[in-house]
């Protein structure tokens, strides 16, 4: 830590005092998130400690902090700052302000009070050595994270020159809403993980969304594309257990290797989804039945998901549709936003005529839209592709159960039913 | 003719509903199961089993801890012949009665459908439990107090004599000695300390959490649960761990549970006032 003031540059004229950031809060206030940053924790076992930055932290991604869109929506964002100056006197008044800021913008010059060679602020309840500053030129509207830089400048007391301060870099996460469960804004272990934020907005690539359908249909694209394999010896899961996704492991490099079941990839997408603040919720659907043939993960065609455990003529994934002799789902797993499911699990075998009708009527929509409802034609298109994405229960059905014989349609009858998810 | 949408829940099975479903099905109330002959825990990498030798583990898995059982998955390659397994290792703490409950559990949480087939008097176990009743693919049984899984990941289409290597599992068992309680037995990690540095702290203060544990079979994994705050491993010293408080004011609770390698466990708790 350096308390003993700023580098100077020898080039400059000689400031009459000097000033300089001792500290930096984001979340200075772990009740609410609607004037300031969430609660957040690296991982399970790491938190981001509160302040975010101090004279320690160089590098953008060890000063984090995340904000909500819709809380945060018409209302002043504050950061809180500890300043010192020195000489220290009983009663001193500087400027500051700083440059830059990335989406959080530009801090316009304000007038701080020094008791002692410390910043005072009497304001704000908190820490009043504390400055509770606004941030009126952010500019955030969708799912991001950005690293961002802050240049300070200080003015002394009766003083007209601007002096530089210090450069601080922060990692700004903005989600869409207060991430629901598993997730929490008041349970701390599970506060969102940056390491969860970073899968869900850049290895998605859900940087610059807005729609929660969007968003979490790119999370089933990503959960799906990852180097996995579905298990076709007995459809277990390695990454659920009773209830808990051992996100740990998955984000740790697949701790438990490559095989998957629909139970982790529902409750990967419903975690990954969630910490962008959309609303998933994992969902047990059993009995579930005979499946058309589609792509489980990491696998080809396939109506006969089990086809590792069998003998022949069933120790292939394609046997012939309807052929009461294939192995079949005994449930399933997937998850549910706003009625709509998504499922990483597997994709689709749509047909010509199903898919080109997704594209004619993502074309409509364009086209009658002007190019606005551009969120929904995606959509429609990756319909097009196979995913099964905010689907409704008919549409998603139609794709993936086989009830079109009297023991296809026997082995079928249950609904989905949400479970909890914790992590 | 569809079903109604998700609403509709009324033909819906949840995993609990099936777990109880398939306990009677099974008669699971009148299973033979051993109380009171207790193994003080069991780990495929201590048992030195000759079928093992030839394989690698890939990986391995604890299962979210119980209070009455601890259950850890161990993955096994060979990588030449393109055969694996999975092998579950359940050990109850109090009753075989949880750990054959434990295994059940597992036949549910598995997509494939199947009508288990249960055996009192097979070649292996007090009860054995075949998933699919036509298919030796996979293997679970209880002896005493241990459940033992095994399911077949081969993808040579052949693979690994499951039912080799569930003998040999129930052979090590059975000659291992029972005792009545697991309570301070000498293989089971013992919590000596577990306390915070400082009893009380102020909101958002923390305070170290000084832990020691003697075990005789590391490694030991540490679980840690914590109310009002939140536990916390120091990112430059890995066995270092501290609790943060949370923003308001009350009694704090920290949960420790120490599981070591032949999945025997302890647990300890310690309180942190906030003011």
């Amino acid at each position: 830590m350096r308390e003993d003031g700023p580098g100077r540059d020898p080039t400059d004229r000689e400031p009459p005092c000097c000033i300089w950031l001792t500290h930096i809060k984001f979340n200075y206030d772990q009740t609410r998130f609607s004037n300031d940053a969430l609660n957040i924790r690296v991982d399970r076992l790491h938190e981001v400690t509160i302040p975010e930055w101090d004279q320690s932290k160089v590098l953008a991604k060890d000063s984090p902090a995340a904000y909500a869109l819709k809380e945060t929506r018409g209302q002043t964002i504050y950061i809180e700052a500890r300043f010192r100056i020195d000489p220290a006197q009983p009663d001193r008044t500087g400027r500051i302000k700083a440059s830059g800021g990335g989406i959080l913008g530009a801090i316009d010059p304000i007038t701080i009070q020094f008791v002692n060679g410390v910043s005072r602020d009497t304001s704000h309840a908190g820490n009043h050595e504390y400055v509770r500053i606004p941030l009126p030129h952010r500019s955030f509207s969708t799912i991001t994270r950005k690293d961002i830089r802050w240049d300070w400048f200080y003015k002394c007391p009766h003083s007209g020159v601007w002096f530089p301060m210090d450069s601080t870099r922060h990692r700004i996460y903005v989600v869409l809403e207060e991430p629901p469960a598993p997730w929490s804004q008041t349970v701390a272990q599970v506060y969102p993980w940056t390491t969860a934020l970073d899968y869900a907005i850049v290895g998605a690539n859900t940087v610059g969304l807005s729609d929660p359908s969007e968003a979490a249909a790119h999370i089933v694209q990503h959960v799906n594309g990852e180097p996995l394999q579905y298990d076709i010896w007995g459809g277990r899961p390695f990454y659920y257990s009773f209830g808990l996704f051992k996100i740990a492991d998955w984000l740790g490099g697949f701790a438990n290797g490559p095989i998957v079941n629909c139970y982790d990839c529902a409750a990967a997408v419903t975690t990954f989804s969630n910490v962008l603040g959309c609303h998933l919720s994992y969902q047990f659907h059993g009995p579930f039945g005979y499946l058309h043939p589609v792509f489980p993960i990491g696998r080809g065609l396939c109506n006969n998901p089990f086809y590792g455990s069998r003998p022949a003529p069933y120790n292939v994934p394609l046997v012939g549709v309807d052929d009461a002799g294939r192995t079949s789902f005994g449930n399933h797993a997937y998850s549910k936003q706003a009625g709509n499911n998504y499922d990483a699990c597997m994709r689709g075998s749509l047909g010509c005529a199903r898919a080109l009708g997704y594209y004619i009527l993502a074309f409509l929509v364009l086209i009658f839209t002007f190019g606005t409802a551009t969120s929904l034609a995606n959509r429609l298109f990756m319909k097009a592709a196979g995913w099964l994405i905010d689907m409704s229960q008919t549409e998603y059905e139609g794709i993936v159960l086989d009830t079109s014989t009297p023991a296809e349609a026997a082995r079928n009858g249950g609904a989905p039913v949400p479970e909890a998810l914790d992590i | 003719m569809r079903r109604a949408e998700a609403s509709d829940h009324t033909n819906a099975i949840t995993p609990a509903a099936a777990l109880e479903s398939l306990k009677r099905a099974l008669n699971f109330d009148d299973w033979p199961l051993r109380e009171g002959n207790l193994v003080a825990g069991f780990s495929p990498s201590t048992s030195r089993l000759a079928l093992l030798e030839q394989y690698q583990l890939d990986h391995e898995m604890l299962l979210p801890v119980i209070s009455t059982w601890v259950g850890r998955r161990y993955f096994y390659r060979q990588y030449e012949s393109r055969s694996a397994f999975a092998l579950t290792v359940i050990v109850g703490h109090q009753s075989a009665k949880d750990v054959a409950g434990a295994l059940l559990l597992q036949i549910v949480y598995s997509q494939m459908w199947s009508e288990p087939r249960v055996e009192f008097d097979a070649q292996v176990g007090d009860v054995a439990v075949y998933k699919d009743a036509d298919s030796d693919e996979s293997i679970a049984f209880v002896r005493n107090n241990i459940g033992i899984s095994l399911e077949n990941y081969s993808a040579n289409g052949k693979g690994f004599s499951l039912e080799g290597l569930a003998l040999e599992i129930d052979n090590s068992l059975k000659e291992t000695p029972t005792m009545q309680s697991l309570s301070d037995h000498p293989g089971a990690p013992r919590i000596l300390r577990f306390e915070p540095q400082a009893r009380t702290i102020h909101p958002g203060e923390k305070t170290d959490l000084n832990i020691e544990v003697i075990d005789e079979h590391p490694p030991l994994h540490l679980l840690f649960d914590a109310k009002m705050g939140s536990y916390n491993q120091d990112p430059t010293k890995n066995d270092l761990w501290y609790f943060r408080a949370g923003p308001k004011s009350g009694q704090a609770e920290v949960a420790l549970t120490v599981v070591n390698d032949i999945n025997l466990m302890t647990q300890g708790r310690c309180s942190i006032t906030i003011e």
